[in-house]
């Protein structure tokens, strides 16, 4: 069964996608893959899922944990590659791209680098991939972060691996911040968690966007559908 | 495509990229060097003794490797005869006259996954990450056991052999 948090996750990022959009997620990415076939199930059948195992909206038999594995690609009538994925978005017809940081600053930009100075840095982090172009292009990031405390979410962050140009959003365990007017806002609230618990977890002064409401309760069917699109719970890694 | 702007992001800084005035528009882009590779190791399905390569399922970015490399090495799960592919030449995915050298390795991928030959182990995986010292990774190396029958194409007692086109070995072997 999967955890509360787990729950509001995914339901939060798969409301944020739109039926007949294009929607893509890199590697390590769980909760984004569940998300997309969540959505596909429910409000946006016509919703084009795209990953970076090159699928085109494939039926995957099980879930894996690695999400660029060959398990995504049953069911796929052609590949579209990571360059293709690129291209795309530089045409303006990436509608939605899932990316995360190690940290994520105030104003919604992204560390995969450095932490500590760059010339002798206390950890070196895997790297951006894309996440620098495809912030730029894309016409909505999601970003995504299961932990939600004042070491991920800062004031500022130490290296801008990538910063957002567009509509974005940043979804965790206790709510969903909106960028609005160059910052992070609180736009939604998990029903089980308050502005106070968000506050004393998160590394800026929060302020709410002026239509911040209680993120939508989950019902008993609501957990059912999500455990019938990942009966594995594969999302558990991520936590 | 070329892009106008990473925005807030250091990269540009960090890597000293320039930008270009495009000669039609005026219109500014940044400009990317190259990577330049010396080798590009690429484990694919299918082989065949020229060096031609097919890349069965994701490809992700493995032709772009080997069109971009000073030399190429491909390791393949099956050796096959050369001009083995020309009934089908338009599924080679990685042309032969890019090609140094091919090794026969099956399970050249282990522990992570090769379409349609092995899923990823994902023990095996975080045990080999956890390796700090070279010895533990090497005893670990030579503890792996494959059931892989040899290459006909190789000799019997070959089980992992390689060839370097040019030398000869590649038809006499």
């Amino acid at each position: 069964m999967h955890s509360q948090q787990q729950a509001y996750m995914i339901a939060s990022l798969s409301r944020l996608l739109r039926d007949g959009e294009t929607a893509f997620h890199g590697l390590a990415s769980p909760l984004p893959m569940v998300a997309i076939l969540h959505a596909q199930a429910t409000h946006a059948p016509h919703l084009t899922y795209l990953n970076i195992a090159g699928s085109v909206n494939p039926k995957p038999l099980t879930l894996p944990h690695s999400t660029v594995d060959p398990h995504l690609l049953p069911g796929t009538g052609s590949l579209f590659a990571l360059v293709d994925i690129f291209d795309l978005a530089a045409r303006g017809r990436l509608d939605n791209v899932f990316l995360s940081g190690v940290q994520i600053d105030r104003k919604g930009r992204i560390n995969m680098s450095f932490i500590g100075p760059v010339a002798q840095p206390k950890v070196r982090l895997p790297g951006g991939a894309g996440s620098a172009f495809l912030m730029q292009k894309a016409k909505r990031v999601l970003l995504w972060k299961t932990k939600h405390d004042r070491r991920s979410l800062v004031p500022e962050v130490s290296f801008c691996t990538a910063s957002p140009a567009c509509e974005t959003y940043l979804v965790t365990p206790l709510c969903i911040f909106k960028l609005f007017d160059h910052e992070l806002r609180v736009a939604s609230i998990h029903p089980y968690s308050s502005l106070a618990e968000i506050q004393a977890n998160t590394g800026w002064q929060i302020r709410c966007t002026p239509d911040c409401a209680l993120t939508p309760p989950l019902a008993p069917a609501d957990y059912e559908l999500i455990e019938r699109i990942d009966p594995g719970g594969v999302v558990a890694i991520e936590f | 495509m070329p892009l106008t702007s990473l925005g807030e992001s250091h990269l540009g800084h960090l890597h000293k990229w320039q930008e270009v005035a495009d000669p039609y528009t005026g219109e500014h882009y940044l400009a990317i060097p190259a990577i330049q590779l010396d080798w590009a190791i690429i484990h694919v399905q299918q082989a065949d003794l020229l060096g031609n390569a097919r890349i069965f399922g994701s490809k992700f970015e493995d032709v772009l490797l080997a069109r971009s490399a000073r030399h190429v090495l491909i390791t393949c799960e099956e050796l096959l005869p050369a001009y083995a592919f020309a009934d089908q030449p338009e599924n080679t995915d990685i042309p032969g006259l890019l090609v140094d050298c091919v090794v026969y390795v099956p399970h050249g991928a282990y522990p992570t996954s090769c379409y349609q030959h092995y899923s990823l182990v994902e023990k095996e995986i975080e045990k080999v990450v956890s390796f700090t010292e070279t010895e533990s990774f090497l005893a670990w190396f030579d503890s792996l056991q494959y059931p892989c029958a040899p290459s006909p194409l190789l000799g019997s007692a070959l089980v992992q052999g390689y060839l370097l086109k040019g030398e000869g070995g590649a038809e006499n072997a």
